[in-house]
């Protein structure tokens, strides 16, 4: 094989590879709706799109060994009908079809008519817009500095909020990535009682400050403060964020002119389109 | 994925770096400084927040030319934080962050919880809510800019009203006979009986803090404003959602702001202003030095006022302070580094030096414990303080670092 039949063949697997990485799929919402004796009820299964495209309903009909299906149901989301009765019988094992749900408040409602004991498995599957790393759970809460898995310098239960909350503004994320590490370095230099610190904290603070008052500016502090009671989520960060106040208690801090807000800001918001 | 890695590392490296700004030629204008004081239950990121809507309400709303009216946070610690998260944590199971929503007004604190903040609030004699520590540095820095012949406005906030009132009267009965007359007090939400030096006030008639205070101290000044539309606050009486964002509070804050600072008289400066300003002051001990180590190697002290950049005022030897750095222009900055440091000279007791650092945009504090007196022998190796790294040049301008130890 010549090395140019080599190349050409590396290369479809890599694009293959690659196209393989972006379509793999997450479960964003998921539901077992059992059928039940007497009338059909109507079920709701309610979950956000935030983060996540490309979305694909799949439904598994009943056990993988065939048993437990049902014959007839329907699947609506937001009022629209994505799933007939029609669509249903004892042959069907699963079914797929692709949705579009919004960002936030959707809900997709199933009715299962079938005798006792059939159900279907409901799963709302979507393409994540982001790598985020895994949601930390009770360890990211354990110490100071929580857990940041992917050695980027942001906690990661703040990095997923931040990225899940606002999908649609890359400006915005920066924003509040910039605000993230002033007010988690205050944790650590309270604590530390490193008063030098904690005031560079606080000098950074006024800059990211009118960074996000340059990027968002309506009600920025409603954001901002959202993202403060997240990084104080525990006793410890909490009692570090006091002990940094009252060190920077008597500490004069100048702002920089307004036309200069977007000067304060570590990236450039005019380049981005959202 | 991997931009957005390479983003994330750019601003862990950026963050990590202190923001620096030019000194730019409008050191020579007249000004007008605008300081805000935070009220109670004000995290750090909360009065900054504050004083940011703040300064971009009364620019655009105001017209006010950038270089001639500057915005600062005088920030003052509130110690009743940390008990009413103390009555959180013993009645309450839930995530931390479930105290801070309440208290920032994110979401509607129970019964239980706004009872005890509004206990707290009012609980305690006014006067012992003024840390002297937090007031003296407040204190230092309006004077400073006084005597550079700048005007200055305080405009307090709930508690930072006790702030801007005990520093009213601290300035009056100061021994350099400062100009008052450019020295004026906005109270927002103030549970204080008055407005130093007889400014106007603005509290809303429902602000439950300050009903709370009122209770205890009659003399609390009465409400003065109704607002028709609602804010999101259960206290009514956060400075952005419940003043500044009211229908009737909002405005007349911006025009009482606006006319209180634009009827201060411009002082005469007393002292010479510009990129650098040290400023030392200590306790009854009689002599306290300040010296400053100027980038050609130049050590300006008692023995030598004058530097090659800057100066140094005088030498007081009767204890208090302050004695004042000063590199007054562009012309003479160097690039390089300020070493700042403080010899006790004379003195029978251990001694604090406190000393204020102003380098172009950063303003920053320091406090040295002195355990005894050096003489003449601590003049060559002062205990250092800080220094101020000067980066540029006449052309470009300059940007500055101020790093010292904690």
């Amino acid at each position: 094989m010549n090395q140019a039949v080599k190349l050409l063949l590396w290369l479809l697997f890599m694009g293959f590879a690659w196209t393989s990485q972006a379509m793999e799929l997450q479960v964003v919402a998921e539901q077992r709706f059992a059928s039940s004796q007497g009338e059909p009820v109507t079920q709701e299964l309610l979950f956000n799109g935030s983060g996540f495209a490309d979305f694909v309903l799949k439904v598994q009909n009943g056990s993988a060994d065939g048993t437990q299906r049902v014959s007839s149901a329907l699947v609506s989301l937001n009022g629209v009908k994505i799933l007939a009765p029609a669509d249903f019988n004892q042959n069907v094992q699963t079914l797929e079809r692709s949705i579009a749900p919004l960002p936030a408040g959707n809900s997709l409602a199933v009715t299962v008519r079938s005798n006792p004991g059939g159900f279907l498995l409901v799963q709302v599957l979507g393409a994540p817009i982001f790598q985020l790393p895994p949601d930390p759970g009770p360890a990211g809460d354990a110490t100071l500095e929580g857990v940041d898995s992917n050695g980027n310098g942001i906690r990661d239960d703040i990095e997923r909020w931040i990225y899940l909350t606002y999908p649609d503004s890359e400006k915005l994320r920066r924003a509040l990535i910039q605000e993230y590490y002033p007010l988690q370095n205050m944790i650590i230099h309270g604590q530390q009682q490193n008063r030098d610190a904690v005031y560079d904290d606080m000098i950074a603070l006024q800059r990211s400050s009118e960074c996000l008052y340059y990027v968002y500016p309506d009600r920025p502090h409603k954001v901002s403060a959202e993202l403060e009671a997240r990084i104080l989520n525990t006793d410890q960060r909490t009692y570090g964020y006091f002990e940094a106040s009252r060190l920077l208690g008597g500490g004069t801090f100048q702002g920089v002119p307004m036309s200069k807000w977007k000067n304060s800001c570590n990236f450039n918001p005019d380049e981005m389109k959202n | 994925m991997f931009k957005r890695n390479l983003f994330i590392l750019l601003a862990m490296i950026l963050s990590s770096f202190t923001f620096e700004y030019e000194a730019s030629a409008s050191f020579c204008n007249k000004k007008t400084y605008v300081f805000y004081g935070n009220g109670m239950f004000n995290s750090e990121n909360t009065a900054t927040k504050s004083y940011k809507y703040f300064e971009g309400k009364l620019r655009v709303e105001g017209g006010l030319p950038e270089d001639e009216w500057i915005f600062d946070l005088s920030y003052n610690h509130d110690e009743r934080l940390f008990p009413i998260f103390q009555v959180f944590r013993q009645r309450q199971g839930e995530s931390a962050s479930t105290f801070w929503r309440w208290i920032n007004g994110l979401s509607l604190a129970p019964d239980w919880f706004r009872e005890k903040a509004l206990e707290l609030a009012s609980r305690g004699d006014l006067n012992q809510m003024v840390g002297d520590a937090d007031l003296r540095r407040h204190v230092q820095r309006y004077k400073t800019v006084l005597m550079e012949g700048s005007r200055v406005l305080v405009v307090g906030h709930s508690q930072g009203n006790l702030y801007a009132n005990s520093a009213y009267t601290i300035l009056a009965n100061d021994s350099d006979d400062l100009p008052m007359e450019a020295f004026g007090l906005v109270a927002v939400a103030t549970p204080s009986s008055l407005v130093a030096g007889g400014g106007p006030h603005i509290t809303r008639t429902d602000d439950l803090v300050i009903d709370a205070v009122r209770f205890f101290y009659s003399g609390t000044l009465r409400g003065n404003v109704t607002n028709d539309n609602t804010d999101s606050d259960w206290k009514h009486h956060s400075f952005i959602d419940s003043y500044l964002d009211g229908d009737r509070s909002g405005p007349m804050i911006i025009s009482s702001v606006l006319s209180k600072a634009n009827g201060l008289n411009w002082p005469t400066p007393m002292v010479g202003s510009g990129p650098i300003s040290v400023t030392l002051t200590w306790g009854d001990q009689p002599d306290v030095d300040l010296h400053v180590f100027e980038p050609d190697g130049s050590h300006v002290y008692y023995a030598a006022l004058q530097g090659t950049s800057g100066y140094l005022d005088y030498d007081d030897v009767t204890s208090f302070g302050p004695e004042h750095y000063y590199v007054v222009s562009c012309d003479t900055l160097a690039a390089g580094t300020y070493r700042v440091g403080v010899n006790y000279y004379r003195g029978s007791a251990p001694e604090t030096a406190s000393v204020q650092i102003q380098a172009g945009d950063i303003i920053k504090d320091y406090s040295i414990s002195l355990s005894q007196a050096e003489g003449s022998a601590g003049n060559a190796n002062p205990e250092s303080v800080a220094n101020v790294e000067v980066v540029g040049d006449p052309v470009n301008g300059y940007t500055f670092t101020v790093g010292g130890q904690n």
